[in-house]
């Protein structure tokens, strides 16, 4: 790691390329601007991994200024070292030099927003206790000033134990370099003297460490300190280790004399909220004298009802950003990648090799980057709610009407980015703290209408269903109108059900921190947005990759050679009777016809027939089968697959296809797609998880196989099931 | 409690949102947002701006 890290420095830049003085844990409160300033600190010198075992990012990075270089690691933000999330216990584990593969950091950067001392003071005191070198640093120091908050610098530093403070804003860089040449200094300096915020459970400690024995030695003061307040926890990812069975006793009873039938964390925010409000009241001012027209436009907007239109409003953009806006540049895309598959069929002889870079690389690499620009819009608009703190607000807004369908306030923007895809909405789900509300919102994501579901709906809707006026609504429309509704009757329903089973427990505590409004800062953005595009491709986009070449492979292998002669004999005998324009034509007919043919001996058209069976009772035969079945990796390859089986091409436009399916019949000269038919499969795309992007990123998401494997086989049966009764009920 | 919510802690009350749940707080010059049901097992005095009881 050492020698890849001193490659990354330029050296022209520095004259020589050093060894860092150490490693540097970055931490705070969330929304504290610790991202701003690791990114304004570390520029692009960045490198992002996984934290082993775990979905939590790990970004590193280095910052070089003057004769210091240091590596810094951006820790998820924490209010305390008592973790309750996944983040938190990174964030804890890593500073307690836990985490494999992470280094114990040499010194640390606190993180404080001084616009919310307070809360960061908690946490400062006991990253002191920590025993490491320590500096503060003091962001959003403008606003503050506006805000007309006078934070007396000297004197908290005084009651900090003499820690180095610095006012910083990270937008601008002011106070950045001083802050890094202090942390050069400090890292090689003995750590700061102990706070008296708390002394009795410093004494505590004190008493502790010799009656620990030996084993004490395992264990720093600050560690000690957290067994006395939290006990032995339960072990969980990076937590403790447990402490030696003789040790049992005297914690104990130190614990009794220090608690007694108090709740230990409440006497610990007891004792550390005491000692900021006295420090507060001797470092902190405040002119009430400001009144800003922006402050007050902002309280008013906070009011519920502004609120609520602002909401309405900005998801109003959201959408048709992601609908309209995106549109253009996928049908680019798609324009591209066609004109790509076609340069390289021509090139290529025909044959497998042809195929397989035109239909398997290039069509799997298109459907991949597809999505790219709805995706980078929504990660853009996420990325911009929660570094505006407008996604703490929203929360806040609608946690009433979230709540009474088994959700919380924090699920309702993943849940409205899954109307476009799932994906990168599960991926957001990170923000909710409660286990329970997290799986359950990223249980009910895959079912909301996401935009690989429109093209399926769209054709047969447009095919099958009577474009004619009910009421007042446009049936059409009212169908499309009510495959939305199921998507969300399917969400809710499955929310509420696992949090009466599987999921069940009492309310969590939603404390909520309302950060202040405030603008954010684009680099930070544009990082933010870099990386999560690159998890996108990294974790949805290779699975879709390969997904898409596998359904490929099924669909073209095994080649029947019998099948390509009459394709060969056909063309030669048309061209005899026919020329020019007519025989092209009866060319593509002819193409289209042997495609079929491949297609239905193929695995995959093979496969189509063998569970006819069991999706005949759905009104399905062995081709509607195969194109389901190769649509349960990607759904949106379900339009191709007809366009191929039904030998109107892949590429076909819907008007022919739809021709095509509504002369469809069975055996017997029934016709497949009657109405019921069609309905039920149009609930079963509403309501089946065909998607192994979503599949991926719930793996990934939950860091178990249980769920994903729950959600595919759940969504699937009640697909399944629905589109069965709408079909035989409707028939009947 | 990790967000300050503690005995002594001054809290003034900003506002209910839709539905009147959940409630906003104010505590140091920072917004916490809690729930009607939590927020009610919370004991309060209500004070004068001289800081003494009312």
């Amino acid at each position: 790691m050492a020698s890849r890290a001193e490659v990354a420095v330029p050296a022209g830049k520095i004259g020589i390329t050093r060894r860092a003085a150490g490693t540097v844990a970055v931490v705070g409160n969330p929304n504290c601007g610790k991202s701003s300033l690791f990114n304004r600190l570390t520029g692009m010198s960045q490198r992002t991994a996984n934290y082993p075992g775990v979905t939590v990012e790990r970004r590193m990075g280095r910052a070089t200024i003057g004769d210091t270089a240091l590596d810094l690691i951006d820790l998820p933000g924490t209010y305390s070292l008592s973790p309750t999330s996944m983040d938190e216990r990174i964030a804890v584990g890593v500073l307690f030099g836990r985490v494999p593969g992470t280094p114990l950091p040499d010194a640390i950067l606190a993180v404080v927003d001084s616009t919310r001392l307070y809360q960061g003071l908690f946490l400062v005191q006991q990253l002191v206790e920590l025993g490491r070198p320590i500096v503060v640093a003091l962001t959003m120091s403008d606003a503050a000033e506006r805000d007309g908050l006078k934070i007396d610098i000297a004197r908290l530093q005084n009651r900090l134990g003499g820690v180095e403070i610095f006012p910083v804003v990270a937008t601008t860089g002011r106070g950045v370099k001083a802050l890094v040449a202090s942390l050069g200094q400090v890292i090689a300096s003995p750590p700061p003297e102990p706070i008296a915020s708390w002394p009795e459970l410093r004494s505590a400690v004190d008493e502790l460490e010799p009656a620990l024995g030996p084993e004490a030695a395992g264990f720093t003061r600050a560690e000690i300190e957290r067994f006395i307040v939290e006990g032995e926890v339960e072990p969980e990812t990076f937590s403790a280790p447990l402490l030696p069975p003789e040790a049992q006793a005297p914690l104990a009873s130190v614990r009794e004399r220090l608690f007694g039938n108090e709740p230990p964390l409440a006497e610990e925010a007891r004792q550390r909220y005491r000692w900021i409000r006295e420090v507060l009241a001797e470092v902190q001012t405040t002119s009430s004298v400001v009144s800003r027209r922006s402050a007050a436009l902002i309280q008013w907007i906070n009011q519920p009802w502004p609120s609520t239109v602002l909401f309405v409003l900005s998801m109003a953009i959201v959408f048709q950003a992601v609908f309209a806006w995106a549109t253009p540049f996928m049908d680019l895309i798609d324009a591209g990648m066609g004109a790509a598959g076609a340069g390289a069929a021509s090139v290529l002889p025909d044959g497998v090799l042809a195929s397989f870079v035109a239909d398997g690389i290039i069509a799997g690499v298109g459907s991949v980057i597809i999505f790219l620009p709805q995706i980078l819009i929504l990660f853009l608009f996420i990325i911009l709610m929660e570094d505006t703190g407008y996604l703490a607000r929203a929360a806040f807004l609608v946690d009433r009407a979230m709540r009474s369908i088994g959700l919380s306030g924090q699920s309702v923007i993943p849940l409205l980015s899954s109307f476009a895809c799932a994906v990168p909405s599960i991926m957001a789900t990170r923000v909710i703290p409660n286990r329970r509300d997290r799986i359950a919102t990223i249980m009910a994501s895959p079912f909301m209408t996401c935009s690989a579901r429109l093209p399926v709906y769209a054709l047969l809707i447009a095919a099958f269903v009577p474009n004619r006026e009910l009421l007042i609504f446009n049936l059409q429309g009212a169908v499309l109108f009510g495959l939305y509704l199921l998507g969300i009757v399917g969400g809710v329903g499955t929310a509420l059900l696992l949090k009466h089973s599987a999921l069940r427990g009492a309310a969590p505590a939603f404390v909520l921190a309302l950060p202040e409004f405030r603008v954010p800062n684009l680099r930070t953005v544009a990082l933010k947005l870099l990386d999560r595009v690159r998890i996108f491709l990294r974790r949805a986009g290779t699975v879709i990759f390969v997904v898409a070449v596998i359904v490929w492979a099924l669909a073209y292998f095994p080649r029947s050679d019998a099948v390509e002669a009459d394709r060969l004999a056909a063309r030669a005998q048309v061209a005899i009777t026919l020329e020019g324009g007519q025989l092209e034509a009866a060319f593509e007919a002819i193409d289209n016809e042997a495609a079929a043919e491949h297609l239905a001996q193929s695995w995959l058209g093979r496969a189509g027939q063998w569970v006819e069976p069991a999706f005949a009772p759905l009104g399905w035969d062995w081709r509607v089968s195969a194109a389901v079945i190769a649509g349960f990796p990607a759904r949106e390859v379900v339009v191709a697959v007809l366009g191929t089986i039904y030998a109107v091409g892949g590429e076909a436009d819907e008007a022919s296809l739809a021709e095509r399916l509504t002369s469809a019949t069975w055996p017997d000269g029934r016709a497949v797609f009657t109405l019921p038919m069609v309905l039920g499969l149009l609930v079963f795309y509403a309501w089946c998880l065909q998607c192994a992007a979503t599949l991926a990123v719930i793996r990934r998401e939950t860091n178990s196989w249980r769920w994903p494997v729950f959600a595919w086989a759940y969504m699937t049966v009640l697909g399944y099931t629905a589109a069965l009764l709408i079909y035989q009920i409707g028939s009947a | 409690m990790v967000l300050g919510l503690v005995e002594q802690a001054e809290i003034s009350f900003l506002r209910a949102s839709l539905g009147g749940d959940p409630l906003e707080f104010r505590i140091f010059g920072t917004s916490i947002s809690l729930r009607r049901d939590q927020a009610r097992r919370f004991s309060v005095t209500q004070i004068g701006n001289d800081g003494e009881p009312r």
